[in-house]
């Protein structure tokens, strides 16, 4: 789909939230997604087909009606959202953009410029979409430029709310354009995420087992390029000396056989970025390389203080042992979002959420589930950020 | 016997003069020399040469260049490694950052910088003979600027104009080309000596396109050396052929000369001794690397480039992988010695996806 420039008119047509129409407009757009053969090879974009799918969006709407609805208030769209969507991961928008539609608002999208990969092809079938009913347009606009100050002082003086994905920098750039004063606004800096493995427990997988978890790692580790906020940098060991050690090399073995049987090529540029950041790493704290596979390093780290937050991603792991759980929440800063997790008792997991997350953890969930949306985002409910509660007393 | 003195030996051998299987050994025992000697005094390289290929290196079996322990060139963009004392550094080089990237920063001290000069001048003369010739500089003379920090642009220039008489800067501050004053000097000196040095984009750009139908010059004997990426030539479908053919259009000049270098490996020029294939000196070595496994390639695959040499004392800049491709080329019957490769183009640059897009910074000094 070609965008439309950026002084197009803006939409301006609200819905009911949760109206029928569009809950049953955006089941569609599912299936749309889904008929797509090209597009089942995306992993993400097929996650997010999935997310839109009828099943989930009446779980969704459960969740409105039982958490936002209620006595003595309306609910309303917030009323004009302008999203300016992350370029790390591609499929971003398309979920901030689905919550906000559902909840009856207008929406302006800005993708971003440097945004690679599936996108354009969502869009496509986005715009296919839109083109079969008029009221979809009215309600929906898709755009992306350049740096503008003043196309982006538009948008944000137009909306009533305004969604900022990362990073940091792009947040930065955009906050310098004003908003309404009674326009609300949901930030979303750059994030950093680990991944928390119990030693034993990974001694003790069968084959089936061993392959799973090197799935679910991969799925983590390899999805946008490990470049998105909830991408796995840094893995914690749980466990002892004598037990880590095998459960290291069990799971690199099977994450071996795994990337083997994909068998997507690496990017020379890729592990060209790897390799200088492996040397930048030794050179600066005390590490030893491992080169793992081909598309994976490892970078073994003897404390805590060796880690680096900036590291490149494109399948550059840091690991660091631990005896237990509760060594890991004093690393843990306000900027961190996503701890995975294999092997832990379910106590542990609490004490990581409890702990870790008074630190700064916003999510705590299976190894294999990183990069999964979820309406309950970097500690905000995204979906009430799409509402507005208006207080009637007859 | 010191390494000064094994130094002194290389500079009073002709360029390309010898033979591979004594250049194999002294290549290899300078290097692994000098790495032994960085690990000592540059902490830094210490570590990440440990980090990365444990200290398996170390040992005195080593016996290929290719065990050798290298550096990728991006770690100087973003660190200052140094292996002698802040006091003993004599300049510092940066290259030009390209697209916008931070530029790479290298110390050299009195030592180094004097090898680097001497062995230009060696390399130099085989091409240009033992006398000053008059040269016409296609650029723009140099503004003035901080003694201390030499672009690589100007760095280039500068290790020529030691070669140079009179030297004549060609273009304005504006980059257009002073026809009027270029005339003047060609009368003003012995034409046939002439030597044109500039950079391949700006010799393309501002000489050969600028003269294209206005006037020629008739310089058969003068020579033309010149040096930089050939990205922006091959996107307006300018091959090494075509600019040949190109210079000889507008200048009249039949000899024309690439050459290859870096500022993170100041006095490592690769020159072509006949089209299309550059040569490593005494100096200097090349190997090349699938990017992905790291492992050396059959000659004449492509893979990236690695550049040796035994100049670097000052820092440790004596084995590095660059970001460039391309591949050994079989020698060829000339009497020249010298293994010989061709630059086929960059790696390309990886997407900079990212939540974090702040640009990586260039973190300083570490001792």
């Amino acid at each position: 789909m070609s965008l439309p420039p950026a002084s197009a008119a803006l939409p301006a047509r609200l819905d009911a939230c949760f109206s029928d129409d569009r809950v049953r407009s955006l089941a569609e757009l599912s299936r749309r997604i889904f008929e797509v053969p090209s597009l089942r090879t995306s992993g993400e974009i097929s996650a997010f087909a999935y997310w839109l799918r009828a099943g989930h969006l009446s779980r969704l709407e459960a969740h409105y009606r039982g958490r936002l609805e209620g006595d003595g208030w309306v609910c309303v769209p917030v009323g004009r959202v302008f999203h300016v969507a992350p370029s790390a991961v591609d499929t971003m928008f398309a979920y901030s953009w689905a919550l906000a539609y559902l909840c009856g608002n207008a929406s302006v999208v800005r993708l971003s410029e440097r945004q690679r990969g599936r996108a354009d092809e969502l869009l496509d079938v986005i715009g296919a979409w839109m083109a079969v009913d008029g009221r979809r347009a009215e309600s929906s606009l898709f755009v992306r430029y350049g740096h503008d100050r003043e196309t982006t002082s538009r948008l944000s003086a137009w909306c009533t709310h305004r969604v900022l994905w990362g990073g940091d920098e792009a947040v930065r750039s955009v906050s310098a354009s004003p908003l309404p004063p009674h326009a609300s606004e949901r930030v979303h800096g750059t994030r950093f995420s680990f991944c928390v493995l119990g030693a034993q427990a990974v001694v003790a997988l069968d084959a089936n087992g061993i392959e799973a978890l090197a799935r679910a790692v991969h799925n983590d580790v390899f999805g946008f390029d490990q470049q998105a906020c909830s991408s796995p940098r840094v893995v914690f060991w749980v466990g002892d000396e004598a037990t880590i050690a095998p459960a290291m090399h069990r799971l690199h073995e099977a994450l071996r056989a795994h990337l083997l049987t994909r068998g997507q090529a690496v990017a020379p540029a890729s592990a060209l970025q790897r390799v200088g950041f492996a040397f930048l790493h030794g050179a600066t704290a005390d590490v030893r390389i491992e080169r793992v596979d081909p598309a994976l390093s490892v970078a073994h780290l003897s404390d805590v203080g060796s880690v680096r937050r900036d590291a490149c991603g494109g399948g550059y792991l840091q690991y660091l042992k631990v005896r237990s759980v509760e060594d890991i929440p004093p690393f843990v800063i306000a900027s961190d979002q996503t701890a995975t997790h294999f092997g832990l008792s379910a106590d542990a997991v609490r004490t990581l959420a409890i702990e870790g997350g008074a630190r700064g953890l916003d999510r705590v969930v299976p190894v294999g589930q990183a990069l999964s949306f979820d309406a309950l985002w970097d500690g905000y409910d995204l979906l009430s950020d799409m509402v507005k509660r208006v207080r009637v007393e007859p | 016997m010191s390494y000064s003195r094994v130094l002194e030996s290389l500079f009073t051998l002709p360029p390309y003069g010898l033979a591979d299987d004594e250049k194999r050994r002294l290549m290899l025992g300078c290097l692994r020399y000098l790495s032994h000697r960085h690990a000592r005094w540059c902490e830094p390289y210490r570590r990440a040469t440990t980090a990365f290929f444990g200290a398996r290196w170390e040992g005195r079996h080593t016996v290929r260049l290719r065990d050798l322990p290298w550096l990728p060139v991006s770690i100087f963009k973003r660190l200052e490694l140094r292996s002698v004392s802040a006091d003993e550094i004599f300049k510092t080089v940066t290259s030009s950052g390209t697209t916008g990237q931070v530029p790479s920063r290298v110390v050299l001290d009195a030592r180094t910088a004097r090898w680097q000069a001497r062995a230009l001048v060696r390399i130099g003369q085989h091409f240009l003979g033992p006398l000053r010739r008059p040269m016409v500089i296609l650029d723009c003379a140099p503004s003035t600027s901080d003694k201390a920090i030499r672009s690589a642009r100007q760095a280039g220039i500068q290790g020529l104009l030691q070669f140079g008489h009179r030297p004549f800067y060609a273009l304005n501050a504006d980059l257009s080309l002073d026809v009027d004053g270029l005339t003047a000097y060609i009368a003003s000196v012995d034409a046939d000596k002439i030597v044109f040095f500039g950079f391949t984009w700006l010799i393309w750009q501002h000489v050969v396109e600028a003269l294209r139908g206005r006037r020629r010059f008739a310089l058969e004997n003068a020579l033309l050396l010149h040096s930089g990426g050939w990205k922006r030539m091959l996107e307006q479908a300018v091959d090494p052929p075509a600019f040949r053919q190109g210079v000889q259009e507008a200048l009249g000049v039949r000899t024309v000369v690439d050459f290859y270098g870096m500022a993170e490996q100041v006095g490592s020029v690769f020159f072509e001794t006949s089209p299309g294939c550059l040569r490593a000196s005494v100096f200097s070595d090349v190997l090349v690397r699938d990017p992905v496994t790291l492992e050396v390639v059959p000659d004449g695959e492509v893979g990236v480039i690695q550049v040796l040499s035994v100049l670097p004392w000052s820092y440790p800049g004596h084995s590095i992988l660059t970001e460039d491709v391309g591949r050994v080329i079989p020698a060829d019957s000339s009497s020249l010695h010298g293994r010989c490769f061709e630059v086929l183009g960059r790696v390309p640059l990886a997407e900079v996806r990212g939540c974090s897009d702040t640009a990586p910074a260039f973190e300083g000094v570490r001792s």
